[in-house]
Parts: structure tokens; sequence; C-alpha cells
């Protein structure tokens, strides 16, 4: 049980010092400079350094964890994870070059997902991402990227 | 200074910028009483707004939203007993009680009255303290600024109540990140990846936007059930001259307080109240009654939480180091603007601080408006259902990161750091250390180099200089100082423990 909870608390700080190390290794492929350009510190110095503190300090915090074990977060419930999810959604219908199309989805989808079941409200926030593009399109000029229903707009207007 | 406070004076004949004070104090007040949506959100989805604005407007728009937003999180901390920013956190603790109590009107007015004191003698302060150390800085080298970027760096280890090799792991992360793209010395790519999304690096208002709003957006989705019961309340009313007397030392102390915590750099109007809330719970001849609906604690909290917003300012304008995660975005909105802080600053745009300055004393003194005629509408607002709210937050956040440099890729970000936001707060790591971190990255690095070049690598020699010396020494005061502090107390309780053993057997 308590080899278990210490398994808990190290994850999130290997993660991190796997992530330093990553990033440390990722440093040897930096191309270097004559030292009249480095100017003092060779582009892979720095990043190298700050890695090292962080490996340094996640040893740290795990001392610290085990002498003083923060409270064990509590479970997440379902709509969590479809909120996670609907993003996942949302991003690959961006990837896919249907922006405004993800934007609509992402708010109905997460109202809907969060409990609201008012036809006019929910009408009301699948529409509100294009007021809002137009708004920014209007005042603050933002192209945004084309797609389909976008470019709809865009003739249109 | 008298220049400064005069030209401030002058731009607000200009019934444009009055105009523009007043929608964003009430804009600032909507997004403080929302609980979930910071000050520092609201700052951040304002900041594509502020991009076609001149750079006097978008100053004044993104300091009035963190001064009114820092108020405004009183009102829900007493109505619903949920503080609408992190700020009024430790409001809550009397600001409710003494609504059940039937005094939610005396809670607010006492509220309001203290923010506006603590926010109008920080502005004060700031209008004299920032061209004070904006001269001081005139002395400061490469060598001095890396030591004052530590200096800030180390103090994210105090930042929320978690674990401080975590916070400044979260921080080391921030400068990692600012270390990605083509390096401005060298021209070297890092971290790209091959990626030309990469090779400017991560864009600072994404990943604040995906830090704060979208990782907030998440913590909702796991808070659906939680119902929130709006106080009723008469009136918001003055406080008497009984409760003057009162709280008057509180307040005073208390703005003391906060506009110091405001100036060190990272620390913010969070730390400030709780500091000033223990601070008028240990002075105060009512002790007792703190936590049970005790009007000092109300403003002890609210005149530091509104004070650190000046002091906040204080650095960032004079140094670039951001005294707050706010004073960071609007550090990134003045860059944005192609302004850069640091000394010069004050005699290349003096018209932009002295409207900046104006701004936030009409702002404090509209809080007594807001406060004392507001607070019942904006109370409603916090009914709000969570359902409509998130969802809107969620698509002004992606319009907001997308519009900054119209790049698909910055959406991408938004969402990463929204996740990665979310499981570093469950996980306590600090959100915050890694955005300030980001920021003063890019500084860290730059003032490191210039150092070890101008001492031809002997970096060592930057201990002879006295300012930067002083910064190190600060540095690992603030690093080992609690460490220090808990040695101190642990001998303390011994030599005691010793002492009642020695007179137990005498």
């Amino acid at each position: 049980m308590r080899n278990a909870h210490t398994f808990r608390l190290a994850v999130p700080l290997l993660i991190a010092a796997l992530l330093a190390v990553l990033a440390f290794m990722q440093s040897f492929g930096f191309d270097t400079v004559p030292a009249i350009l480095a100017k003092g510190l060779q582009p892979a110095t720095f990043p190298r350094l700050i890695t090292g503190l962080v490996l340094v300090l996640a040893v740290m915090a795990f001392i610290h964890d085990l002498r003083h074990p923060p409270e064990s977060p509590t479970g997440l419930p379902n709509v969590f994870y479809l909120s996670v999810l609907l993003l996942a959604i949302f991003g690959a219908l961006v990837a896919a070059g249907l922006f405004l199309l993800a934007l609509m989805a992402a708010t109905l989808g997460a109202s809907l997902l969060w409990g609201e079941r008012r036809p006019l409200v929910l009408i009301s926030l699948a529409l509100a991402p294009l007021m809002a593009i137009v708004l920014f399109d209007i005042v603050l000029e933002v192209r945004f990227p084309r797609s389909p229903l976008l470019n709809l707009y865009y003739r249109w207007s | 200074m008298s220049d400064l406070l005069l030209s401030g004076l002058s731009a607000l004949s200009d019934p444009d910028l009055l105009l523009l004070i007043v929608i964003t104090t009430l804009a600032g007040t909507v997004i403080g009483v929302l609980p979930g949506l910071s000050g520092t959100t609201g700052a951040a989805l304002a900041l594509p707004f502020t991009l076609t604005m001149d750079p006097i407007s978008a100053v004044v728009v993104l300091a009035t939203i963190y001064g009114s937003s820092t108020f405004a999180g009183c009102i829900t901390a007493i109505l619903i007993n949920t503080p609408g920013t992190s700020a009024s956190a430790t409001t809550c603790l009397d600001g409710y009680p003494l609504a059940r109590n039937g005094e939610a009107g005396r809670a607010i007015g006492v509220a309001t009255l203290s923010s506006c004191f603590g926010g109008v003698i920080s502005v004060i302060f700031l209008l004299f303290a920032a061209p004070l150390l904006a001269g001081i800085a005139y002395q400061f080298g490469p060598p001095e600024y890396f030591a004052l970027a530590v200096f800030g760096l180390s103090m994210l280890a105090t930042i929320g109540g978690g674990s401080a090799a975590k916070n400044l792991i979260a921080g080391c992360f921030g400068v990692l990140l600012s270390t990605v793209g083509v390096h401005m010395m060298t021209g070297v790519e890092r971290y790209t990846f091959g990626s030309g999304a990469l090779y400017d690096g991560i864009g600072f208002v994404p990943v604040m936007i995906g830090l704060f709003g979208i990782a907030e957006f998440l913590r909702q989705s796991t808070e659906l059930g939680l119902k929130r019961n709006v106080i009723g309340m008469r009136a918001t009313r003055l406080p008497s001259w009984a409760d003057l007397r009162r709280i008057r030392n509180t307040v005073l102390r208390s703005t003391g307080i906060g506009t110091f915590v405001g100036v060190l750099p990272a620390e913010g109007a969070t730390i400030a109240s709780m500091i000033s809330y223990n601070e008028a719970r240990r002075h105060s001849s009512n002790k007792q009654n703190f936590g049970k609906g005790e009007i000092e604690g109300v403003a002890a909290s609210e005149a530091a939480n509104n004070s650190a917003v000046g002091g906040s300012l204080v650095p960032t304008l004079a140094l670039g180091i951001p005294g707050s995660p706010t004073a960071a975005i609007i550090l990134a909105g003045l860059l944005a603007q192609g302004v850069q802080p640091g000394p010069t600053l004050f005699n290349e745009q003096g018209n932009l601080l002295s409207a900046l300055f104006a701004a936030l004393l009409v702002a404090n003194f509209l809080f007594i408006l807001v406060g004392l005629g507001g607070a019942r509408f904006y109370a409603r607002i916090t009914q709000v259902p969570v359902p409509i709210l998130w969802p809107l937050v969620f698509m002004f956040s992606i319009i907001g990161a997308y519009a900054i440099r119209q790049s698909v890729f910055d959406i991408y970000v938004t969402l990463a750091f929204g996740l990665i936001g979310f499981l570093m707060q469950r996980y306590g790591f600090s959100v915050v250390s890694l955005a300030i971190g980001l920021v003063l990255g890019v500084m860290v690095e730059q003032r490191l180099g210039q150092s070890v070049a101008m001492f031809n690598g002997d970096w060592w020699l930057m201990f002879t200089r006295p300012i930067a010396l002083a910064f190190f020494i600060l540095t690992f005061l603030s690093l080992a100082g609690p460490l220090l502090a808990a040695w101190r107390h642990r001998l303390k309780r011994s030599s005691r423990h010793h002492r009642h053993e020695r007179e137990a057997s005498s």
C-alpha cells in the first residue's frame, strides 16, 4: 500500500525528470558556433544548465514528498475525460481545415456534455463562434483559417 | 514625477480614454466576480483586442482589467463564499460569515473602501517609486539584470502553498520553453524539431491562455455538481465611524504589506492578502473573531490585494521583471506594442505611463461606485450556468490565442498547455511559475551570456559587483530562508522540550 503511494508520488516527478533528460540529450544535437559568435555561451550550454537543475530539484521534491506526503488527488469524473476527448476532436477538426465547424461543435458539445438541454441556449451557443469570428474580422481584422463555412462568410463579406 | 502626475491628470481630459477606463473597469469587475475567471485570464483574453489599439489605450485596458478584477473578487467571496479571484480567498474567511449574519452590505462596504484606499496608495507609490527604481536601474549592467532575474525566479519557490522544489521545477520548465526556437545571438535552432512553426519560439500568450483559461475550463468540468447560493443583501453601506476606527490600523498595515509584496518579483496579490490577513489577526484585539465574521479580516485581505496591483507594476515598468502573473501579461502587451520596459521607458514613453497612473487612479475611485451600487447586480452574474459560461470562455480562449499571430499552431499550443496546466495543478506544480519562467527565461539567458562575455568567461566575477551580489544574497535568502526558519523552529522546540524535561526531573 505504502509502496503504491510512493510510486504515485514519484510518477509526476519521474515524468519531469524524463522530460529534462530528453531535453538534455536533444541539446547535443545543437550546432556549436565559433567563440566570437557565441558571446560567452554556446547555444547548448544554458538549456543543459536548466535541465540539470530540473533533475536536482526533482530529487529534492521526491525527498520532500516522502517526508511530507501530499494528499493523493481524488478521482476524476467521466465528464472530465469526455471534455478532454472533446478538445482532441476539436483539435482534429481544426487540423482537417474545419476551424469554424470545430469551434461550433466544441461550444455546443461542451455545453451538452455539461448538462445544458434547452434547445434555444444550445442553438445560441452553436452560433456564438460565428458571431465572435465576425466581430474579430470586422473590429480586429483577424483573418481566420479558410474552411468551407468560413469561405462562405468571406465570399459574402 | 510631478510631470508624470500632471500629464496623467491631463490625460484624463480625453473623454475617449475616460470612457475606455469606465468600460474596462466594468468588464474587469465582471471577470473578477466570475469564479474561475481570474484577472490573468481576463487580461490574456483582452490582449488580442489591444493589438489594434494605440499603446496608451492598450496598457490602460490591461491595467484597468487587472485592478478591477482584483477588487471584484471580494463580491463573490462575501456573497457566495467563492473567491472570484484567488487573491480574495482570505476575504471568504470573514466576509461570508458576516454575510450569513445579515451583514453582507457592511462587509462589502468595508471591502470596497479598503480596496479603494489600498489601490490609491499603491498607485501613488507606483508614481514615485517606479521612476526612482528606473533611475537606479541605469546603473544596472548585464550581471545585475541576470542576478535580478535569478532572484525573480527564486521567488517562485514561495508561490502557492505547495512544495518549493516543485514550483521551481515548473519555473525551470518555463525557462527551458523560452529557449525553443532560433537562438537570437547565434541563429542556431534549438528544440524546433525541424518545424517552421517553432522557429520564433513558443508564444507567451497562447501558453498563458492555455494555462489559465483552458486548464480552468477542464477544472470546471470536474466541479459541475457544485451549487452556489447567493446570500441576500438589501444594500451596500459605507462603514460606520466605529468600523473605520476599528479597521484604520489594519488597512494601513495591509496596504504597506501589499505594496511591498507586490514589488517583489513574481509575488502577487494572493500572497499579499494571505500575509496581511495573518498579520491582522496577530495584531488584533479581536483575534478570537477571525474566521467567524471579523470586519478587520475583510479589510486586511482587500487592502492588501489591491495595493499589490500598483506594487507589482513597479518592477514590471522599471525593470521589465513582472511583479505578478497578470503583470507578466501587461509586460507581454507592452512588448507587443513595441514598448520596451526599463529605465528608458520613463523618458521615452512619459505619456503612456501618466495615462496608466491616471487610469488606475480613476479605476480605484470607480470601485466605490461599483462596490456600493452594483454589488447586487454583479452577484447575479455569478449565477450564469457553468454549461453556458465556460464553453464561451473556451471559444474566446481559442480565438484569442489564434488572433495574436494568426497561427493555427498557437491553437494547438493553447490546447496542449491547457491539459498540461490542469495536470500540473493536480499534482502540485504551480502554473504561475511556468508562466513567469517563460517570461524571464530570455532575459536570464541573454544577460548570463553577456555577463560571461563581459568577464571573458570568468563568470564568478559577477559576485564582485555590489548590486549583483546583493541580488544573489537575496536569492540565497529566499531559497534558504524557509529551511533556516524551519531549522530554527525545530531547534527552539527541542530546547524547550529539554528544559521541560529538566524541570520535571528536578
